[in-house]
């Protein structure tokens, strides 16, 4: 249906080709994956297809042949107007950001209907109306008739991304293109978009172009599945193969990355009996202000009641869908918020009760890594001024001299480069500065460090290398790590105890291996059902039946 | 230590990233251009001759009737010169520049002072009589308040160059004083005006923003309440209402255009630090448990500092504008040579006298324009969605 032969794209006045040679042709009625890590040129590839590359772009060369309802069509060979019908018309097309890709001032069947005028003339008012309502029905989303009045802002991410797919498949599109579908969406809505786009895809037989970085969701609904790695096809087959059994060396490394496929971390001895962190029903309630004399009319609980306690070297898994309260707890903890009720004891003393000096000296002893590696590092500051300004804080060593030849062993132990030490953070990849990152908590040699979605902006094959660096530092220096993710696969390999936290509170606490296998609470249970899992795939017959 | 591998820093790029504009590049140019001549004013244009050769052997009339505030400037400019060739951080070079020149200030105020009395036509008198044996002059040789009283009925006189005895390139003000002198001894005010007016709403907008940003809550409100209290003066009023009680003077038109226009960088500044108090390197640093200064001046003001540049440039520009009103309408300085006042002379007599008009409005307008342009290119170079090309091509082709 889809045939797209040597596709080679590059930047204007560049002679490297950002995707080259791209062959691969999709079947009707099939969900292709195109999966890669970031850069690899996936998304690139489906906005030429859709011939909506950048202006910075030389036109592509190669051939994209769309054979549908009429004769086969050269994509890359038609103007600009043939174009325009063929897109949103014959190829539907949905990004990964549901939050931004909606226009603000229209309503959602405004929107849709926009579409369908366009693409289908020949329809009355009438017509035009009772197909987006259809459609809004088709996509599952509650109560279509109301939502057809309301503006995007009222909607929920996962609500977003379901009107997305309406507006994609309202002129009913022989091929959707799918860019990220998931990616900026929690795992259990994950799970039901995916569902979603893989039962409308049964139903209307289209062909669907599925762009994901993530092997579980391939194994999931993929049928086929091509890996592209540095703008070049390394492998295609059909998902079962490719993921069970990869050929290309690339395929397999990216596979072995998996956290559930890594090597297991050395057992760690914890001294159960030294307890690092009691924390006390703490709480963080932000106030909601109302009115001329701003009084409190109500409290968002951020975190409500949580209490744990962390013992020395022992890893910690904070895990739950985006808006539970797992990073206002982080920062609550390393008090950069204040919390507002409960206690936090470090070795038996209470921290809320500390005066501004103690709590600055206290602070050597619980560090933080933060989730964007873009904004953790001062742009203005070599690494060497980043990481040695804290030691001088807290006095540890005698000059500048010593303090950078210890910055020197501890980027060492994060596996990075001396010279690293003079150069600037934007010189670094994402990896690379969140590796210094983790340097700078490391310098003040600390008990507990918090990793607030450490790696949760990288790929796959860096957030192996980070978690084992995290892995061999906790057993190193016996580290306790409080390891805030939403990434379950992380925490099965990381972490010897879980906390599941759900708007606020604490769904369930216990060993890891315990709570995975056998969930307590409800919620757990949703949650890790929903999670895409390379061991269990079944591809189409899975969801079929 | 190991070897330090040279990369450029966040300043250098954002300076390389502004030169590589052609519109920056004029701008910064002409700036380059009137500083200069606004330095060295008294050898460009001057009736006291450089140097005469008569009875008693050499002597320079010029340096003789130097006052203190053209000793300070050539010795800054010196300073400048010999500071820039020095190594060590530019901060530093910047504020040993500062001390500098405020130790020649008082210096060349103390000990500097000219004749009182100034008799220009004394030399050409001189000249007439033969009594120079030599004489440089510098290439315009009038002053800008040298009236020609020697020649009888000099007034408004359209531009005339060769086959007089007088030239004069840019014609004559209705005092019969020669209008490109007095537009290159203008330079100074136009120049000072607008860097000076612009640090001191810089330096109380930075200040407060700061504050209002990183402490929030009540600090911020009533700081917000402040910016509003001053954003709802109308300068042009309030400089006009003092000219009229205290009369006029340079110093205090600065003080006033300061004291007005600080509101709009202490909103930027507020903002950016409300925006950068989220950003985790500042939460990391505070994690850190480092000191407030170094939060505040280290990891704050230096991130923040680009978009208020920006703003600081237009600044320049509007204070620089702002005089020239002021002057136009008859409020500025009385004798001193300024722009604005000049275009006042163009429409003053019957007639509309054209050079008076072309030549120095030509000059606000180059001058304004120049800071614009250093103001877009700035803003672009900032501007990380505006980046030249390829960064933004290759963010957008990751993933």
């Amino acid at each position: 249906m889809l045939n797209v032969k040597d596709l080679t794209i590059r930047l204007k006045h560049q002679a490297e080709p950002l995707v080259q040679g791209a062959s691969f042709s999709i079947a009707r009625g099939e969900m292709f994956c195109l999966v890669g890590e970031s850069g690899s040129g996936k998304s690139l590839t489906a906005l030429a297809v859709m011939g909506i590359l950048d202006r910075g772009f030389e036109a592509p060369t190669g051939e994209v042949w769309l054979q549908s309802r009429s004769t086969p069509q050269n994509l890359l060979a038609l103007d600009e107007p043939a174009l325009e019908r063929i897109r949103g018309d014959r190829i539907g097309m949905i990004f990964q950001e549901p939050m931004t890709s909606l226009n603000p001032v229209f309503t959602v069947g405004a929107q849709i209907m926009e579409v369908l005028r366009l693409h289908r003339p020949e329809l009355d008012a009438k017509a035009v109306r009772a197909r987006t309502l259809e459609v809004l029905a088709d996509v599952q989303l509650p109560n279509p008739e109301q939502r057809f009045h309301d503006f995007p802002h009222k909607l929920s991410g996962g609500q977003r991304q379901r009107v997305m797919i309406a507006m994609a498949l309202v002129a009913e599109p022989e091929l959707l293109i799918a860019d990220e579908p998931t990616t900026a969406l929690d795992v259990t809505i994950q799970a039901e978009i995916l569902r979603l786009i893989d039962r409308l895809r049964e139903k209307n037989g289209m062909a669907v172009l599925l762009i994901t970085h993530d092997f579980g969701v391939v194994a999931q609904v993929g049928d086929r599945v091509a890996v592209m790695h540095r703008g070049r096809l390394v492998e295609q087959g059909t998902a079962g193969t490719v993921v069970h059994a990869p050929h290309h060396a690339y395929t397999r490394q990216l596979i072995r990355a998996l956290p559930e496929n890594l090597p297991p971390l050395p057992p760690v001895p914890i001294q159960a009996g030294v307890k690092l962190l009691e924390v006390d029903r703490l709480q963080v309630h932000f106030p909601v202000l109302k009115g001329l004399l701003r009084r409190p009319v109500d409290f968002i609980r951020a975190v409500d009641d949580v209490s744990f306690d962390l013992a020395a070297g022992e890893v910690l898994a904070v895990v739950g869908e985006s808006g539970c309260g797992k990073t206002t707890l982080g920062r609550a903890l390393l008090r950069l918020i204040e919390p507002t009720g409960g206690s936090v004891r470090y070795h038996g003393q209470a921290m809320e009760t500390l005066g501004r000096q103690e709590l600055r000296r206290l602070r050597r002893r619980l560090q933080v890594v933060f989730q964007d590696p873009a904004s953790s590092l001062n742009p203005r500051l070599t690494v060497q001024t980043t990481l040695i300004e804290p030691m001088a804080a807290h006095g540890i060593g005698i000059d500048d001299e010593e303090r950078t030849e210890l910055a020197r062993t501890v980027l060492e132990q994060v596996a990075m480069p001396a010279d690293a030490l003079w150069r600037y953070p934007h010189e670094f990849s994402g990896g690379q500065r969140q590796r210094i990152g983790i340097a700078r908590a490391l310098v003040l040699d600390p008990d507990v460090i918090i990793c607030d979605e450490v790696t949760s902006a990288l790929d796959v094959s860096v957030q192996a290398e980070i978690l084992q660096i995290l892995g061999r530092l906790r057993a190193e220096r016996q580290l306790a790590l409080i390891f805030i993710t939403h990434n379950m696969g992380v925490v099965e390999y990381l972490s010897d105890r879980m906390l599941v936290m759900k708007a606020g509170r604490m769904e369930e606490l216990g060993r890891t291996a315990d709570v995975i296998a056998r969930p307590q609470a409800e919620y757990t249970r949703h949650l890790l059902a929903a999670v895409p899992r390379v061991s269990d795939h079944v591809g189409r017959h899975r969801v079929a039946g | 230590m190991t070897e330090r591998v040279s990369s450029p820093s966040f300043s250098r790029r954002i300076l390389s990233e502004v030169l590589l504009r052609w519109g920056a590049r004029l701008g910064i140019a002409w700036i380059g251009v009137l500083t200069l001549i606004a330095v060295f004013a008294p050898l460009l244009a001057n009736t006291h001759p450089l140097l005469v050769q008569d009875a008693e052997g050499w002597s320079s009339p010029m340096l003789r009737f130097l006052g203190p505030a053209d000793a300070t400037l050539f010795g800054a400019f010196g300073l400048g010169v010999l500071l820039l060739l020095l190594p060590g951080r530019p901060f530093w070079r910047f504020l040993g520049w500062l001390a500098g020149l405020a130790i020649l200030a008082a210096v060349s105020f103390a000990l500097v002072s000219p004749p009182s009395l100034v008799v220009y036509e004394q030399y050409r008198e001189a000249e007439a009589q033969g009594a120079y044996q030599q004489v440089i002059r510098a290439p315009i040789p009038y002053s800008a308040k040298d009236y020609l009283r020697d020649y009888a009925d000099t007034g408004l006189e359209a531009p005339h160059g060769s086959g007089d005895e007088r030239r004069h390139w840019f014609g004559t003000d209705e005092n019969g004083a020669d209008v490109l002198s007095r537009m290159i001894h203008a330079t100074r005010i136009a120049l000072s005006i607008g860097f000076i007016a612009t640090g001191i709403a810089l330096m109380i907008g930075v200040i407060l923003g700061g504050l209002m940003g990183y402490f929030s809550g009540i600090v911020d409100m009533l700081g917000m309440r402040l910016v509003e209290i001053f954003e709802a003066i109308p300068t042009l009023f309030l400089l006009l209402t003092f000219v009229a009680f205290f009369g006029r003077s340079l110093y205090l038109m600065m003080l006033i255009i300061g004291l007005t226009s600080w509101s709009g960088y202490a909103r930027y500044v507020r903002a950016e630090f409300l925006r950068l108090r989220q950003q985790d390197f500042v939460q990391g640093a505070i994690a850190s448990g480092l000191s407030l200064p170094s939060i505040l001046f280290r990891h704050m003001l230096p991130n923040g500092m680009a978009p208020i540049l920006v703003a600081a440039s237009f600044g320049v520009a509007s204070a620089i504008l702002a005089e020239a009103t002021l002057s136009f309408l008859g409020l500025g300085l009385v004798d001193d040579p300024s722009w604005g006042q000049m275009l006042n002379q163009a429409v003053q007599s019957s007639t509309f006298n054209w050079w008076l008009a072309a030549f120095p409005g030509g000059a606000i307008f180059l001058t304004v324009f120049a800071y614009n342009l250093i103001g877009e290119a700035l803003r672009d170079a900032v501007d990380p969605h505006a980046q030249s090309g390829k960064p933004a091509v290759a963010a957008k082709a990751a993933g």
